[in-house]
């Protein structure tokens, strides 16, 4: 009995110091954070000059390329904007191939922005796997407004 | 030393036979299975040795196994050398990335008081049972280093079975992991990890084995082991030092404990209830920990805004990489696209941190 309740004291003094040195090493962990954020941030500013100056484009996914962003984004926002313009493209196409219209998509479709008809569309995509809403206007041919939240980009697909 | 005729008399050759099949079997383990084949093939082969009778290998003041026991791992000397060779093996980035995986590695040490208390129950005193517990820390230098300091009778089983199970990670974590969690669950997807930069790696070793140093002073020669490696890996000016620690010193000394710990498999002292007990009871020990390990994440999803996989808790147990590549194999089966591999070694690596602070915890209150 006398071990048992030995046992139970070592338990709970046990379990409350691995949890208690552990989580001070996790506080320190988190602050030294600071520390190496200028050393880790600087690719990323790298990238939105890069972005911003419009000189150089993102090759992305589903075979589109972004030529130029407005106002610069950090890559994470360019990835979901792309995955945005991509879900956008998919859902006009099906939307056109349920009227039976233009079954040449893209080549006809495209050209219905210069007739004035916009289409407007709200995609859900997944990034880094946290969802997010993004509400994607064409404007023009290879030329979106794209919404996300609060903030608005325009973007330029290069053709 | 003990000849063929006296154990013929004393009627305990059939013990000596069943102990150099237990040898063998662990030498088959080894080279068919490849169940941890750099420790369990020295450890096995050695026992069949030191279970040959009149050899005197294990007699002291001159056998050759008994002074390798005596020197090198009675003393403490190879598993800390052990330490800190992982050490120099050992990439804490994914800790510094995701601070709070310190959190899932130290839940997984629950495993380890249950199994202590388990021990307990089942008769062991309580030195021994903390010594049969820390096998759910699924760390052998560390099972070793508490083993010899509380129960060093009980050292060839304990670390037979922190081994054994080691190995038998993918056998043993999945059927607790999906016990524990539902498929939506296992298909969170984690946000990917930050970059760490070299500053960050430098620094983290210093203030961790400062720390825990200052706090858990008899956890200081593992986890300053552990970290003095670390730093020869991240410094990047040492690179010959590194090397040295994870290659051929990690080598050497990975020899020394299996022989060491191979030569206390003699029969007497091996074939016992005792030791059965004990192997059940790392089974124990493990799942437990797992299952400490996934429902403290479940528990943390319930105030964090990003969720966790809680899959990635049980990787909380150590046996790095082993149940990190778990829980990714298991991520997979659910969603193919679901990368949890880098998440996963977060609470790997802090398990081994916390497990050296659990022993070291055992050290203060139950003596060493």
């Amino acid at each position: 009995m006398n071990e048992l309740m030995l046992g139970l004291y070592v338990t709970v003094v046990g379990v409350t110091i691995v949890f208690t040195v552990l989580s001070i090493l996790a506080v320190t962990v988190y602050l030294l954070k600071y520390i190496g954020k200028q050393k880790t941030k600087q690719p990323v500013e790298e990238k939105e000059t890069m972005e911003a100056s419009g000189k150089t484009g993102e090759i992305a996914r589903g075979g589109i390329s972004i030529e130029k962003i407005q106002p610069p984004v950090d890559p994470e926002t360019l990835s979901a904007i792309t995955a945005g313009i991509i879900g956008f493209q998919e859902a006009k196409k099906k939307r056109l191939m349920r009227i039976d219209l233009f079954r040449e998509y893209p080549t006809l479709a495209r050209l219905l922005p210069l007739a004035g008809i916009h289409y407007k569309a709200e995609v859900e995509v997944s990034v880094q796997g946290s969802p997010k809403k993004i509400i994607v206007e064409e404007l023009g041919i290879g030329y979106y407004k794209v919404v996300i939240g609060n903030r608005e980009y325009t973007v330029v697909v290069r053709k | 030393m003990t000849d063929l005729y006296t154990l013929i008399s004393t009627g305990l050759i059939w013990k000596n036979i069943v102990m150099i099949l237990v040898g063998l079997g662990l030498v088959y383990l080894a080279v068919k299975k490849n169940y941890e084949p750099l420790i369990l093939l020295p450890i096995g082969i050695t026992a069949v040795l030191v279970n040959i009778p009149g050899t005197g290998l294990t007699d002291p003041p001159n056998g050759f196994l008994y002074l390798v026991y005596h020197y090198l791992i009675e003393t403490e000397v190879v598993p800390l050398l052990i330490f800190l060779g992982l050490g120099a093996m050992t990439d804490f980035g994914p800790v510094i990335a995701d601070p709070k995986s310190l959190l899932l590695g130290a839940s997984a040490q629950i495993g380890v008081f249950v199994a202590m208390l388990t021990a307990l129950l089942l008769g062991f005193n309580a030195r021994e049972a903390a010594s049969i517990g820390i096998i759910g820390g699924a760390d052998g230098p560390t099972t070793i280093y508490l083993t010899v300091k509380l129960a060093p009778h009980l050292l060839a089983a304990t670390a037979v079975a922190a081994y054994s199970y080691m190995s038998l990670v993918p056998l043993i974590q999945p059927p607790v992991i999906k016990a524990l969690t539902s498929r939506e669950e296992r298909r969170i997807r984690m946000k990917q990890l930050r970059p760490v930069s070299k500053k960050e790696k430098i620094i983290y070793p210093v203030a961790a084995m400062i720390i825990v140093g200052f706090l858990v002073p008899s956890a200081a020669p593992l986890i300053g082991m552990i970290m003095i490696g670390n730093l020869f890996r991240e410094s990047g000016v040492v690179e010959r030092l590194r090397k040295a620690a994870s290659e051929e010193l990690m080598n050497i000394v990975t020899i020394f404990l299996g022989v060491g710990v191979g030569s206390t498999m003699v029969a007497d002292k091996f074939l016992t209830l005792q030791t059965l007990l004990v192997l059940g009871l790392g089974v124990v020990a493990f799942a437990s920990a797992t299952a400490g390990g996934v429902l403290f994440a479940k528990l943390m999803n319930l105030f964090v805004k990003e969720k966790v996989n809680p899959m990635i808790g049980a990787a909380g147990v150590s046996a790095v990489p082993m149940s990190a590549r778990v829980v990714q194999k298991l991520a997979l089966e659910e969603d193919p696209e679901n990368y949890l591999l880098m998440h996963a070694m977060g609470p790997n690596v802090a398990g081994v941190i916390g497990t050296a602070v659990a022993a070291g915890v055992f050290l203060s209150l139950l003596g060493g």
